[in-house]
Order: structure tokens, then sequence, then C-alpha cells
């Protein structure tokens, strides 16, 4: 079933149209929505809603954009809603235990492990809006134009907002990850 | 293209969504502006670093079970009668906006028929009770006055060691016409004795 016709199957209400929705973008949902709130129970509560949401307004979906888009877009009111009722972000225990690798006798993978945590510390710091460009941007891999439609805001502001946030990040992080240290377009700027 | 150029586009040019000729351009640029080249480097791996830490990190997540039961069975799911509601909705965001300005402008031209008929009423009686033939000053409106108000009155009397009080009230009540063109209201005062 290709996205056309999955989207007439759920505006006529079929149930195996819906099953087939949460099959092919349930687990990238969660994925995306653990990303941008860092809580594995919050994040499966904004999927539920996002696919409720979704079923409900089926019928204003104008297909201009991939069901994912759609659905994302959906996901990204609803965390931005989480995030404004409960004014901070609350990661739990269970992402420490998540982002880092189990012990390995390989030096290499114990690196990635403690990089990982860096950077997942680094991320829960920023704040919503660099998060979600931060996402956006090198987890859905989205254009800046994408990212602007996908928003409702300018690529100038994107732009600037990733700016910003590589900025962040690259005071959060640690010396060692100079992936965010000294380079984009800042080292432009300062020559 | 220099680097201010290069920085307004650099993004765009990680992304590879430039036109041809500024593709070109940039490309131009960075063979001589190794700022800029290691710039777009770090960048790249930037990008490949947080796509694989981001992905690694969360691939083993899955939708739990009751969560998917619940988007499944979910009465919001099945039992919502779309087209009802649809319908409803499609209905209000077509005709909300005219429908509320008819019934603006009909409540508007009810108040001032209103306003037009109780005028005329209201002069054609006292058109009808205060016009005298010949004499323009009762014209206006006379304005009946009646007030009334209550006096106590306290008696004693003695009926061997006791002391009786009575207690009774003398309501007198005044009316008269007030009328715009300067007569004196005529007093007319009437009084009953309401013994309590």
């Amino acid at each position: 079933m290709d996205e056309e016709q999955l989207i007439a199957a759920l505006k006529g209400q079929d149930p195996g149209a819906v099953r087939e929705l949460v099959d092919s973008c349930g687990d990238r949902l969660l994925r995306s929505a653990f990303s941008l709130c860092g809580n594995e129970t919050e994040a499966q509560d904004i999927v539920q809603d996002t696919f409720l949401q979704a079923i409900r307004s089926v019928h204003r979906f104008q297909g201009r954009c991939a069901v994912y888009t759609w659905l994302h877009a959906i996901l990204l009111n609803l965390t931005r809603h989480y995030h404004r009722d409960r004014k901070r972000i609350v990661y739990d225990d269970e992402l420490a235990d998540r982002e880092v690798s189990p012990p390995d006798e390989n030096p290499g993978a114990l690196d990635a492990g403690t990089a990982s945590s860096a950077l997942w510390q680094a991320l829960r710091q920023l704040s919503a809006a660099h998060r979600e460009v931060i996402v956006l941007r090198y987890y859905e891999e989205m254009k800046i134009h994408e990212i602007a439609t996908h928003l409702g805001i300018s690529k100038g502001t994107v732009k600037s907002r990733l700016h910003y946030a590589i900025g962040e990040m690259q005071k959060l992080l640690p010396g060692e990850l100079n992936l965010f240290g000294g380079g984009g377009t800042e080292e432009i700027q300062k020559q | 293209m220099n680097c201010r150029r290069f920085q307004n586009r650099f993004y765009e040019y990680v992304e590879g969504s430039l036109s041809d000729d500024t593709q070109a351009a940039a490309n131009e640029h960075l063979a001589r502006c190794s700022a800029c080249r290691q710039a777009v480097a770090q960048e790249q791996q930037r990008a490949q670093f947080l796509f694989d830490r981001l992905r690694q990190d969360t691939e083993t997540l899955a939708l739990r079970p009751e969560v998917r039961r619940r988007i499944l069975t979910s009465p919001k799911c099945k039992s919502v009668p779309r087209a009802s509601l649809e319908s409803i909705i499609g209905l209000w965001n077509r005709f909300a906006r005219s429908a509320t300005i008819a019934v603006s402008l009909l409540l508007f031209a009810a108040f001032l028929l209103i306003s037009h008929l109780s005028g005329t009423r209201i002069r054609e009686t006292i058109h009808e009770t205060e016009t005298a033939p010949g004499d323009d000053r009762n014209l206006q409106p006379a304005i009946s006055i009646q007030i009334s108000y209550r006096v106590p009155t306290f008696k004693f009397r003695r009926e061997g060691n006791l002391v009786v009080d009575t207690l009774s009230y003398e309501t007198v009540v005044a009316s008269g016409t007030l009328r715009p063109g300067g007569q004196e209201p005529v007093p007319q005062e009437q009084a009953t004795k309401t013994p309590l």
C-alpha cells in the first residue's frame, strides 16, 4: 500500500490502515520523540497522542508532504506542549543507562559510550528551540528549507539557531570531542 | 565568492542544495580557502558523528505493546463519527462569518425598529393626553408625582399599676402634577391611621 492508498484508507476509517501506519512510522517517531524530550515514557505518550491526533485529523491531510513528515509535525507540536506544561525537561535515569554502551573489552567501544553520554548530556541542556534544529538537522537529516517549513520559520532563523546550538554544544562537550570546537561558520567569522 | 558569501550558503553547500552556478562558485572558493574547507570537513564529521550516535543510542527503542494497543483500540480512533463531525465543523467554518454578520445586522435592525416604534408611541401618548388646543406649552409632558410615607406615633396610658403603650402608624400620601412650564405641583394630601 503506497502513501496515497494509505491515506485514502485512513480517511475511510480502515483499521488495517491504522495498523500499517503504526508499523511503518511508530518506532521511528518514538526515537525522534526520545531525542527531543529525552524521556522514554514521555516519548511513548507523545507518540500515542500523535497517532490519535493524526487519525482524527487525517481528513485535513492534503498529501503535500510525506506521511512521516506530517506525523512528525504533529509530534513536534505535542512535544512543545509537553515542554510548556512541564516548564522544564526532566530526563529520567534510564537515559543514562541507555546512552552508555555496556562495558566492552574493546577500548574503542568505551570511547564511543563516553562520547555518547557526553552528547546526550549536552543535548538535554540545550533550549527546546536549539534541540529541535539539532535533531531535525542531524537525526532526521532534513535540509535547511525543510526544517524552515517544518518549524514555520525562515531559513535564516534555522541557520542562526543551528549556529548557536552548535556553539552551545561546543561549550558543553568535553575538549576531546573537538567536532564542535573551533569550526563551522564560527571559524570563518573569525577570519 | 568570498568567505562571507560562502558562510551564508554554508549549510546549503554541505547538504548539496545549491544551484549549479552557486555550487560551482562555492567550489571555486573552497579550492583557494583552507579555513572554509576545514569548516566544511568539520561540519561533515559533526553530522556523521551526531547521526551515528543518535541513531545507535535510540535504535533499541520500540513502541510498547500497550501503547500500540491503545492506539489501535482507542475510541478516538474507532468511533468518532467523522462524517457528522466533519459536516458540523465544515458548516461552521463555511458559514460562521456570514452568519455572525447576518445576526449582527438583524439585531441592529431590530434595535432601530424598536427604538423608532417606542419613540413614536411615547410621543403619540404625550400628544393625546397632554396637549390642550391652543396651548403650546402643554406639548411638553406633565409628570405625575405621588409620595407616601409612614409616621410612627407612640401613646402611653396608665391602667392600674401598668403603663400600656400603643404604637400606631399614620400614612401620609401626597400627590400632584409637575408641569415643566413652571407651574407648581398641586399637592393633595390625605392621611390614614394604621394601628399596630
